[in-house]
Parts: structure tokens; C-alpha cells; sequence
């Protein structure tokens, strides 16, 4: 029986749905001391004083910490990872001498109990001396108030993306549209966990965190340094963790301060716990972008044949991992599209807002939503179908080759559009949306075509900083047979609600020809435990490509010794065994006779009764580390060019709306959902993520938004403002999937998960159809009641749109 | 978040007299709505402490209030930082004075800027909120500069 394709239970769930899941809050140690952190409210801000007297004096408070001392305790601030200017950034876990966004950490009290701890943070007097906020990237690039005197600027990343014959196409184009400025907005998915440590600086040198960061190969390298700190004294371990998507890489700022808490209380264990409103303050917000200055070239059939556009990112108070941003949306250059002349000048800048970090569908779906709103302004503007102008437009042929040298390895986007439209009824709603028209109703069909590209390889970290390492996406699993027969699988990504253990599970049974119930995969992650590489970690929608592909060589390897052991109990040839579950559990067989040697077996001689193995059986362990290594080769920096990603999952979505015309208030009325992430390894995973990245993308086009005001007041600070989706706002999604297997991993399988942000594209799609006949051009990615409304009363303005045929 | 607020009143005083009130931290500063004590630093600069708050959030706010500007006796301008609650605010008010028939002018303008947590709870609440505190500071001036007038004027 093969597992693959199959969908058992979440071995997960075993856990998780009774309850017996542990999470960083559940963990009570002996002497745990809490932390709670002062944060400022002002934007930006110089700090006179800090004043800790009083909060020291309350009985049970153990120690405060302020950013002074915070900078005397580090040997040197966290690197960030663009170069300079982004890279003369002091960025320290606290604001020493000067706050840059509202909510960054000022000081902090340690006590004995969470209660007192936030009762000693309202005794700690601070004086500010506020300053201009800058709010906005456009703002921010003028350089009029510096926010970090060390950088001498806000501008902190910018490059020129350039290929193809650009200028030509323009001469040749029959239509040139221009679109004078979009705007993706601010937003980020907020896990149902926050985020969370416990640190412990033990007295001998060594320092525990129990925390839930989501790569932790990457933050250890950031701590070690920074907490002057080698990387083996740093044991991070985690558990159980309740969502990530991409929010929790960046929690190491906390984790640094939960260190330095402890190490001051005398190495007691300190917990913190952050709450919801600091999450949404202070943790990390997904890139706001901005494009300026937008011109398409299109042939007389409207055919794209050229872009050039100007964008500015705002990647908040400190860039940190963020310069990625400015060059990891490029996996994605032309979108679904065959467009091959691109100019796009790419720049980053630094706002009094909270520090951006990676976000489900992190700066590709930025991307994709340009690319999708360009396709139907255009379509739009030359009155050519959506769907017929996407067929115009769609590359049909794979492996594609991007013009900046991504390999798309596999799709079939005419046939997810067709899968789509017979899901949702689409010629239906065409007559349906034709008699809202003449009743002067507001009704739109939309379509989303993405992509999801996962394995990211970190060419693009190449790219923006020549001087960081290239990964080549690699990854490590091992597998082992234990004393007692029990097949042991560590991962070198620590999930966060991936299903891992699952998928895992599967593809050693499929392996071994066993029942995923007889695997054991190791619950979360531990550096002293589990095998890992440097870019480890749950993140980039990799896991079953990079991480299967790990289990899957470290099971060749396993299944090549335990043959060789096999044939030698057995006293038979390799090329006569076979794997299965026979009366004594897993074994290997002779075929066509009752001879077998099962796991326990196997497990105890290599581990115990292992003197009859020495000679040429003296290798074989049962206990296999596998680093899969894609073939990918560097990058060319100066071109920009290169495969930046193995495979490429793609997303269809179609979404109809109507939007009342007094209120603006936006209604989906029917949705659809096709995916294509290759050959699928287990169809309830696959579903689930679909959905709940649809769930994500639909809150963030109708519901969520950070919105500051002109001070930096973060206006949106709790649920009851920021309004995340939940059951009673999402509509039924009718999901379909295709499967075009990928030719690069070794199952078919693609990374997928993060979705490429496909109903921001697909809203904006629909509300534009519903609003055309109004003669209004959508070009901002949000579209809450307020801002829909906004649209309808300033219908009468320029639509910054203006379509020159030649 | 910022709140501009201006306005204008007649009281039944000389200017002399008003500006002497206005200009008199140890006066003025009692009109705070929900005034609850006052504590002179120096001649000009005093911590006040108000109750603030929304819903069930309360607390006690301390404000720095210093008379910034004295121009006897035509203008008094206060400016004040306050914290509460993990917020802060500033607080710039001003008072033109003019002499008219029978008594003064009070021309009144300001700015309130509010940061941190209260305006992200508050959220839409903390304008009218607000702007209702800055009238009732109003009337408790025109009440303290002119009692009968304002007793005629409600009623």
C-alpha cells in the first residue's frame, strides 16, 4: 500500500485536540521569574531618563533592565543582514538612547510573578523628548528627519532589476499604460500563539531557551554573537508552536532580552509571554509597499510585452532580516506571466513604525499582487476579458525559464482557470453579474492567479549582500533504528502547525513499507537533539520538498544497511529482501519464504549484542544523518540573475462580490480555490493549508490592516481594531486542486503553504469588476467597508491611470 | 493622534483681571477636568494629576504643566507632557485676550496629541472624548472668571 497521497490522521492531533500539546507558556520551572517589558508610546523619541527606583523597591521584584544597561551587557548589537548603509544600524533588542517606533522596549522588570512584573513596569518613570515621526517610505526616502544617525540615512537598500530589451518594447508597443501609484498595505497574519521564551542563563556559562522561534538556525546565529555567547553554549529548544508563518523568525530581539533578564536575576529561569496587543504593536508586520510611476507595454493583441515601475518598501524601525524583501519577491519577476523586458527600481526605506518581518507569502505575493492589478487595469482599460486576457498572457511552457533566470519547474495555469470557473459557476455569475448591472447593482468577478515559491535558496541573500552566505537550500534529517526496533526521525525545521510529523511519518512508511503509526518523529526541536544546517527552519513553504527530501535520502541510506545487515542474519543475498510488517512487526524477508529478521532485532544487535558485527558490517549504524543539497548553482550578483527556487506551486482563485453601494461594504458571495502543488503527499494537509492561507488572504484584502496615524500611533493595536478574520467572516471556498508533478524533487511534490497571498489579488480583481462601471481603478490592496467607501465617493477623481495607443 | 480646538468667550472681568487668572498656574490648573491635586515646582511649572480614562480603563494622569508664555495682559499659553497607563500626551493651550465692552474676550486655541496605549483602545472614542474634557475646561474657566454670568447663562 502506498502512503503517499493518502490522508491519515495527524499524528499531531493526538496530542493537540486533547489538550496535551506544550507550549512555551505552559512551562513552570523552579524559580521561574516573569518579565514584562516597558514599552514606549511614541513613534519616535529621544529618551532623557529612565528612572527605576521605584520599580526595583516593590516587594518581588527581582531586577529591572534598561537599554543603557542592555548595551553594556551585549558585546555588540544583532547584525543586520543588508549591507551598508542598512548594515551601520545599532540594533539592540531595546532602545538605547533613542525610540524608533511605538511599542519598542524601553526597559524591563523581572519579578516573581507576571502580576508584579507589569505592576514594577508602571513604576519605571521614562522621559522622552518626542521628535517628528516619519510615517510613510515616500517620506522616509526624502531623508529629512534620519532615524538612525549610524545608517546617515533612510534609505536603506535599493537596486535596479533589469532585463530583456525594455525601452524597445516600449517603442514597439501598440498600448503603453501607466499607472501612477498602487499600494499594498500593512498587515501580518497573528498567529493564535504569541510569541514566547524562557530563558536561562545558568551560572556555569551555558544558556537554555525554551522559546517558539521558527528557525532557529538562523537565530542562533544571530544570539550567539550578539549574547557573546559560541553557538554550542546556546541550547534553543522548542515544542509545540501555535502558527508562525513567518511572524516568529524575528523573535530573537525578545529572546535576547529574556537572556539578559535572567543572567541579571542570577540565572533563575525568566519567562516572557507576550501579550496580544504587544504582538500586534511590536512583534512584526508584514512589507508595505508602494509602486510609483507603473508603464506596461502591450502588443496589439494584449500581450504584455514590457514593465518598468519604481517601488519603495517600508520595512518599519529596523530592517534586520528584511533586506531580503527587497530582493526575494524576484523568485516571482513575471508572475504567471510570459512578460520577458523588466525594469523595476527597487528601494527600501526605514519608518517610525514596528520593524517588518517575513509574512505569509513574504514580499512575492507584494509582487504578485502588482502583477495581478497590472493585468486588470490593462484588461480593463482595453476591454478585453480577465480571464481571456490572462489566457493571453499565461506561460504555457515548463520548465520556464524567468528572465531573470528562476526555473519555474511545472504548471498548467489555463487548466486551473478552467478548474476554477466550473467550480464557481462562472458562466452563471456572468449572467448573474449582467441583471445586477441593469438593476445599477455593484457585482464583480475576480480572478487570482499566484504563485507559491517555495524551497527559497538564499541566492537572493547572495544577491542584496554579496558578503552572506549561499545555502543552496540544503537540508538535514536522520533516521535511526533504536534499541527496541523503533524507527526514530529528527527534522532539521522545527514545525509550527505543518502537520511534520505527519508527512514524515508517510514518507518513511512509504519507504520502509510500514505503517506511518510505526515512525516516531521527534515533537519540535532541539539544537542538542536534533542534526540541523544554518538555514534550518519552517519557513519559504519548503518543507516537503527540502525536508522530505532529507527523510527520504536518510531512508535510502537506512534501508542500504539494514539490507547489508539483513543479508548477513539472514545468511541470504540483498537482492532477495524485502521490506514489510510481518507477525513480529517491521522486518525484511526473504522473498517467497517464511525467513525474516524484524526491527528489534536488527536495532539490538547494531546497539547492543554488537561484537558479532566487527569487520566489514563494523560501519553500519542504523543511525543516518542525510543532507539533501538541491542542484542549484551562485547566482551572478552583478546581473541579479539566478534560479533563486526549486519548485513552484501555483494558486487560482476567483472570487465573486458584491458591494453595496450606499455603505461600501464589500459581500463575497461565492469563492473558489484551485491549487497546484505537484504530486500531493497527503490531500487533508494540502487542503487545510489552502484554506487557511485563504482565510489569511481574504481577512487581509476585507478586514486587516495596520493603520497608523500621522504620530505613529498604531490604531489597530487589539482584535477588536485590527479585526482578523475568524469562521463567522469566511466564506465556503469551493477547493479544487491539479497536480503537475515538479520534475526537480524526487516525489513531484512542490513547497506550498503560504499561498502567494492569491485572494489579496482576487478581491482586489473583484471589487475592481464590480467598481468599473463606476470608473474607478483599485490600486490599494485593502478594501475594508471604509476604504471601499472612500473609493465610491471619490469616484469623480483622476483614477491615476492613462492608457497612450499608438 | 492630534486634536486641534479653538473658541472664544465673553467674561464680565477686565483683562487686567483675566489675564491675571489665566496666567496663574495655581488657578488654572484646577479647571483640569477631573482635577484631583496640584504640586508647585517652581513659580510657572506645576505637576497636576487628573483622573483619565475611558470604559473601565482609568487611572491617574501626571501632566507637567509650565505657563510657557505670559504676555500681561493680553496672552497666556500652557504646555504640558502627560504620562498614564503606558500613554502619553502633550498639551499645548492658549489664550488670546481682548478687550471688549464691558469685560474680555477670551480667544482660546490649543492642540492635544495623544500617544500610546489609551488612543489604540480608545480608538474612535478618544476624539469625542476629548474634545468633551477640553469644553468642560472651558466652562470651568468661564465659571471661575465670571460665576454669574455663567449662572445666567444656564439658566
Amino acid at each position: 500500500m502506498s502512503w503517499i497521497g493518502k490522508s491519515p490522521n495527524r499524528k499531531e492531533d493526538v496530542r493537540l485536540i486533547r489538550g496535551q500539546g506544550y507550549f512555551v507558556d505552559d512551562k513552570q520551572d523552579y524559580g521561574l521569574l516573569h518579565l514584562h517589558l516597558v514599552r514606549s508610546p511614541y513613534a519616535h523619541a529621544h529618551i532623557i531618563n529612565v528612572d527605576v527606583a521605584a520599580a526595583e523597591a516593590l516587594p518581588g521584584v527581582i531586577c529591572t533592565l534598561t537599554g543603557a544597561e542592555v548595551k553594556e551587557l551585549m558585546p555588540e548589537s544583532f547584525m543586520e543582514l543588508g549591507p551598508e548603509p542598512a548594515a551601520n544600524i545599532q540594533d539592540y533588542p531595546m532602545a538605547v538612547g533613542k525610540v524608533i517606533f511605538q511599542g519598542e522596549p524601553v526597559a524591563a522588570v523581572v519579578a516573581e510573578t507576571p502580576a508584579l512584573a507589569a505592576d514594577g513596569g508602571a513604576l519605571v518613570d521614562v522621559d522622552y523628548d518626542m521628535l517628528d515621526a516619519v510615517i510613510t517610505a515616500e517620506q522616509a526616502m526624502e531623508d529629512e528627519e534620519v532615524l538612525h544617525e549610524s545608517a546617515g540615512t533612510n534609505k536603506t537598500w535599493q537596486g535596479v532589476y533589469e532585463y530583456g530589451e525594455v525601452d524597445a518594447a516600449f517603442d514597439e508597443a501598440a498600448t503603453v499604460v501607466k499607472i501612477d501609484r498602487m499600494h499594498f498595505h500593512r498587515f501580518a497574519s497573528t498567529p493564535v500563539e504569541n510569541n514566547a521564551v524562557v530563558a536561562e542563563w545558568k551560572r556555569h556559562g551555558e544558556l537554555d531557551f525554551f522559546c517558539n522561534n521558527s528557525f532557529v538556525g538562523f537565530a542562533q546565529q544571530l544570539l550567539a554573537p550578539a549574547l557573546g555567547v559560541s553557538v554550542d553554549q546556546m541550547h534553543i529548544k522548542t515544542h509545540d508552536i501555535g502558527g508562525s508563518f513567518g511572524n516568529k523568525i524575528s523573535n530573537y530581539t525578545q529572546m535576547a532580552i529574556a537572556a539578559l533578564a535572567s543572567r541579571k536575576a542570577g540565572g533563575r529561569p525568566v519567562k516572557w509571554a507576550e501579550t496580544r496587543t504587544e504582538h500586534l504593536l511590536s512583534s512584526g508586520h508584514g512589507n508595505e509597499r508602494t509602486f510609483l510611476d507603473t508603464e506596461v507595454a502591450l502588443d496589439k493583441n494584449g500581450v504584455i510585452t514590457a514593465v518598468r515601475s519604481r517601488h519603495i518598501d517600508d520595512c518599519g524601525a529596523y530592517p534586520r532580516y528584511e533586506p531580503l524583501g527587497c530582493v526575494i519577491w524576484s523568485q516571482v519577476l513575471p508572475a504567471t506571466y510570459g512578460v520577458r523586458n523588466f525594469r523595476i527600481d527597487f528601494s527600501q526605506a526605514v519608518t517610525n513604525k514596528c520593524p517588518a518581518v517575513p509574512n505569509r507569502g513574504y514580499s512575492r505575493m507584494q509582487h504578485l499582487w502588482f502583477m495581478e492589478r497590472i493585468i486588470d487595469i490593462c484588461a480593463h482599460k482595453l476591454d478585453i476579458p480577465a480571464d481571456e486576457m490572462r489566457l493571453r498572457n499565461y506561460i504555457t511552457e515548463f520548465p520556464y525559464t524567468t528572465p531573470n533566470g528562476c526555473v519555474y519547474d511545472s504548471g498548467n495555469y489555463p487548466a486551473m482557470l478552467e478548474k476554477a470557473k466550473e467550480l464557481i459557476g462562472w458562466d452563471d455569475w456572468k449572467k448573474k453579474q449582467a441583471d445586477a448591472r441593469a438593476e445599477g447593482r455593484l457585482l464583480g468577478i475576480g480572478i487570482g492567479t499566484t504563485l507559491d515559491s517555495g524551497t527559497n535558496n538564499f541566492g537572493q541573500a547572495r544577491i542584496m549582500n554579496p558578503h552572506l552566505p549561499f545555502s543552496g537550500n540544503s537540508e538535514v534529517a536522520t533516521i535511526r533504528i533504536d534499541l527496541q526496533g523503533s524507527v526514530i526521525v529528527t527534522l532539521g525545521s522545527g514545525p509550527s502547525g505543518q502537520s511534520h510529523e505527519t508527512t514524515t511519518a508517510q514518507v518513511v512508511a512509504e519507504e520502509l513499507g510500514i505503517n506511518p503509526d510505526l515512525v516516531r518523529v521527534r515533537s519540535g526541536f532541539d539544537t542538542g537533539w536534533n542534526t540541523f544546517v544554518g538555514h534550518s527552519g519552517s519557513y519559504a513553504s519548503q518543507f516537503a520538498v527540502t525536508g522530505l527530501s532529507a527523510v527520504h535520502g536518510a531512508c535510502e541510506k537506512l534501508k542500504a544497511e539494514m539490507r547489508r545487515l539483513a543479508a548477513f542474519i539472514l545468511e541470504a543475498s540483498e537482492e532477495d529482501l524485502e521490506f514489510g510488517i510481518g507477525e513480529e512487526g517491521p522486518q525484511l524477508s526473504v522473498k517467497g519464504t517464511d525467513q525474516a529478521v524484524n526491527y528489534w532485532y536488527m536495532g539490538n544487535l547494531v546497539n547492543n549484542d554488537n561484537a558479532v558485527l566487527a569487520g566489514e558490517l563494523g560501519d553500519v549504524t542504523l543511525n543516518i544523518r542525510h543532507v539533501y543539497r538541491p542542484p542549484f548553482t551562485v547566482p551572478d550578483v552583478e546581473r541579479k540573475y539566478g534560479n533563486l527556487t526549486l519548485t513552484y506551486a501555483a494558486q487560482l482563485h476567483i472570487a465573486v462580490i458584491e458591494i453595496d453601494r450606499d455603505f461600501g461594504h464589500p459581500r463575497i458571495l461565492a469563492y473558489a480555490a484551485v491549487d497546484d502543488c505537484g504530486t500531493v503527499i497527503n490531500p487533508k494537509i494540502v487542503g487545510g493549508q489552502v484554506h487557511g492561507a485563504t482565510a489569511h488572504g481574504i481577512g487581509a484584502a476585507i478586514m486587516e490592516t495596520f493603520q497608523y496615524d500621522e504620530t505613529g500611533n498604531l490604531l489597530t493595536s487589539s482584535f477588536s481594531d485590527y479585526c482578523p478574520i475568524t469562521s463567522m467572516n469566511m466564506p465556503d471556498v469551493q477547493y479544487g486542486s491539479i497536480q503537475t508533478p515538479s520534475p526537480f524533487s524526487y516525489s513531484g511534490a512542490k513547497g506550498m503553504g503560504e499561498g502567494g497571498g492569491a485572494p489579496l489579488h482576487t478581491v482586489s480583481a473583484a471589487v475592481q469588476d464590480a467598481l468599473i462601471t463606476e470608473g474607478i481603478i483599485v490600486t490599494d490592496s485593502h478594501h475594508s467597508v471604509t476604504s471601499v467607501f472612500e473609493l465610491l465617493r471619490s469616484k469623480d477623481e483622476s483614477s491615476g491611470v492613462q492608457v497612450d495607443k499608438r | 493622534m492630534a486634536i486641534q480646538f479653538d473658541g472664544e468667550f465673553k467674561v464680565a472681568r477686565s483683562r487686567a483681571d483675566t489675564f491675571e487668572f489665566l496666567a496663574d498656574t495655581q488657578k488654572f490648573a484646577p479647571c483640569l477636568p477631573t482635577f484631583q491635586s496640584l504640586g508647585m515646582e517652581d513659580d510657572g511649572t506645576a505637576t497636576v494629576k487628573i483622573k483619565i480614562g475611558i470604559g473601565k480603563v482609568r487611572g491617574i494622569a501626571t501632566i507637567n504643566l509650565a505657563l510657557e508664555e505670559s504676555e500681561s495682559p493680553t496672552r497666556a499659553q500652557y504646555s504640558g507632557k502627560g504620562k498614564v497607563m503606558g500613554s502619553a500626551f502633550n498639551l499645548i493651550s492658549g489664550f488670546n485676550l481682548e478687550e471688549i465692552d464691558g469685560g474680555t474676550l477670551v480667544k482660546w486655541s490649543g492642540e492635544l496629541k495623544m500617544f500610546g496605549k489609551l488612543v489604540a483602545l480608545a480608538g474612535g472614542l478618544i476624539k469625542p472624548i476629548a474634545r468633551k474634557d477640553i469644553k468642560r475646561l472651558i466652562d470651568a474657566l468661564q465659571i471661575a472668571l465670571d460665576p454669574k454670568q455663567a449662572e445666567q447663562a444656564s439658566g
